[in-house]
């Protein structure tokens, strides 16, 4: 592990409060975070995990906030979200700053980070469906360099990583991804009957994922 | 405001709840279905675990409350039962304290008076202690054997109490219970002791089993759930399964935009779940003729006055046409709302005249259908 590149993070407040309280393998997701990810954030996630301190339950706010801290990027050239975010979009808000401005500055952060060749790649970790329709998927389509994942995307990297190092069994990553869509159904959206339906077949292509990886790590118990 | 389409007010439903009765409309298959699970269920001496699936407004609550009601108001033997006592729950919304509010809605359907009476009738065919040591045998738990054996109208609050998960310690004393009821596998023990009241003690004249059939709503709930409160309430719902195996039918309802997808469904309920369910239930998309049958039948159960008017009235035959073409591969409910938005819609505009006993042309049903269509879709209608 000690010669592994780890992959860089750009981690939204959704997703931070969405992955919070969930544990693998004895250990909090945060341990992970900081074992294989180089976490970057804007200086806006900071402040909304802040107004959202109810909604993280594991720990003391300020524990992730300390961790955060020394993550924050504050962009030198793309600092405006109306010329930078803003044609991302196919009707542009009328307004940025307000809606969605997590995302936008983590967008400027990681776009900046790439073009200046800072890091050779970004993972942009977000469970706003609605944000990654707005403006994400457009600028994964024209900055390949950036990808787009949900926290059930951390959830499988980190799961792969520990079944093959067997620190966690197929139904402990289960149970993560189980948790993982709890939290983001119960604390943040409204539960409809259409979300609802959403999040059972996102949950069922996740353990899909997860029998596979399951499959290519058995190569190691042969 | 229906009567001059002389439809009933209420015509339309969108929830089966606040009616004086539940009706069956159409969908002649599905309701054989049921009936064939029913029969089955008071024939057999076995334990039924029925999975029914389908989309949101396709039927499961209101087949959940046809059947009971049905099936309740029987005052004859049913097959080798005296009685069946169907009882009707949604899923608990606490995961937290997801098993004891399981148990709470629970014996609040059945209702602590009717557990009171099937102990009395039991004590009055051998005796309490005959009551305890067969309770005893059931649950495993000295407590619980001994709260059900001695429920009566006297102690009825404090039992009441202890059973959903209460009581202070004078209190229990005077039950003769040591503790509260804590955990899962405890409120478990609860309920399989309830339920064996309930299917040997329903006759005071001789013992005699009667058939549960207990309907779980929206089962797809337990999505919400985080491992460490689902597991406990699975663990804990699979105790009650089996232990009150043979005089049982348990009937999940689940609901799902994919309802054949069973593996989807199966994350949802855990395996050792789904291996327990042994019939499904699907609520398929309705066709042309399911949608036909189902609002001709409505339709004329809803009559104000049934004598002189065709059976599509209000509607013409072709608007009658255009709204189930419409409606097709939806839902009842879907169709229920487009039905309602529609008339609605006419009563509310000053410009719509109907002259009483004329139909409803089908172009003024294609100028409004599609305005309505796209507000139902939206959520909004």
């Amino acid at each position: 592990m000690q010669h592994f590149r780890r992959a860089v993070c750009v981690l939204d407040t959704c997703s931070i409060i969405n992955l919070d309280a969930i544990e693998l393998g004895n250990r909090d997701i945060l341990f992970y975070m900081r074992r294989f990810f180089d976490v970057h954030v804007c200086q806006t996630i900071r402040e909304e995990l802040q107004r959202h301190a109810n909604l993280v339950s594991s720990r003391e706010v300020s524990y992730w906030n300390s961790f955060l801290s020394t993550r924050t990027y504050s962009p030198s050239t793309l600092t405006d979200d109306k010329n930078v975010i803003g044609p991302f979009y196919s009707t542009p808000p009328t307004t940025f700053g307000v809606k969605d401005a997590g995302e936008h500055g983590n967008a400027r952060v990681a776009l900046e980070l790439l073009l200046t060749r800072t890091i050779g790649h970004a993972i942009f970790v977000t469970d706003d469906q609605k944000a990654s329709n707005a403006f994400l998927n457009s600028m994964r389509r024209s900055f390949p360099g950036i990808n787009v994942w949900t926290s059930a995307d951390v959830i499988l990297y980190v799961g792969a990583v520990l079944l093959k190092e067997r620190k966690a069994n197929f139904e402990t990553v289960r149970g993560a991804l189980r948790d993982v869509y709890a939290a983001g159904a119960t604390k943040w959206r409204d539960k409809t009957e259409t979300e609802k339906s959403n999040i059972i077949l996102k949950q069922s292509n996740s353990v899909t994922s997860l029998r596979l990886i399951q499959k290519v790590v058995d190569c190691w118990r042969d | 405001m229906f009567e001059k389409f002389n439809l009933k007010d209420n015509a339309f439903p969108v929830t089966p709840g606040g009616q004086d009765e539940t009706p069956w409309f159409g969908f002649k298959n599905l309701k054989r279905e049921f009936q064939t699970i029913l029969d089955r269920s008071s024939s057999e001496h076995l334990r039924l675990c029925v999975l029914n699936r389908g989309r949101l407004g396709a039927g499961k609550t209101h087949a959940a409350r046809y059947f009971s009601a049905k099936y309740a108001s029987r005052r004859k033997a049913v097959g080798s039962y005296i009685r069946f006592t169907p009882i009707v729950i949604e899923s608990p919304k606490q995961p937290q304290k997801a098993f004891a509010d399981f148990s709470n809605r629970l014996f609040n359907a059945i209702t602590f008076r009717q557990i009171a009476q099937a102990s009395h009738n039991l004590r009055v065919l051998g005796d309490v202690n005959a009551l305890f040591a067969r309770l005893l045998a059931a649950t495993g738990s000295e407590d619980i054997a001994t709260a059900l054996s001695r429920i009566n109208d006297d102690n009825l609050l404090p039992t009441k109490t202890f059973l959903l998960g209460g009581g202070t310690a004078k209190e229990l004393r005077e039950l003769g219970v040591a503790k509260r009821l804590a955990n899962e596998h405890e409120f478990a023990l609860a309920i399989v002791g309830v339920l064996h009241l309930l299917i040997h003690g329903q006759s005071e004249e001789r013992e005699a089993l009667s058939r549960i059939v207990l309907w779980v709503d929206e089962m797809e709930d337990l999505v919400y759930f985080p491992t460490r409160y689902y597991l406990p309430f699975t663990q804990a719902l699979r105790e009650v399964i089996d232990s009150t195996n043979y005089h049982m039918t348990l009937m999940l309802n689940f609901t799902f935009s994919e309802p054949e997808d069973l593996p989807a469904i199966e994350n949802v309920l855990g395996q050792a779940l789904m291996q327990r369910v042994n019939q499904h239930v699907v609520f398929q998309q309705p066709d042309v003729d399911d949608m036909k049958d189902y609002l001709l039948e409505l339709l004329k159960y809803h009559r104000v006055d049934d004598r002189k008017c065709s059976p599509t009235f209000p509607f013409a035959n072709d608007a009658f046409d255009l709204l189930i073409e419409s409606a097709a591969s939806k839902t009842p409910r879907f169709l229920n709302k487009l039905c309602d938005a529609l008339l609605r819609d006419l009563q509310n505009d000053p410009t719509f005249e109907l002259k009483t006993g004329r139909e409803i042309p089908r172009q003024i049903v294609e100028e409004r259908i599609p305005r309505l269509l796209a507000l139902l879709e939206e959520g909004r209608g």
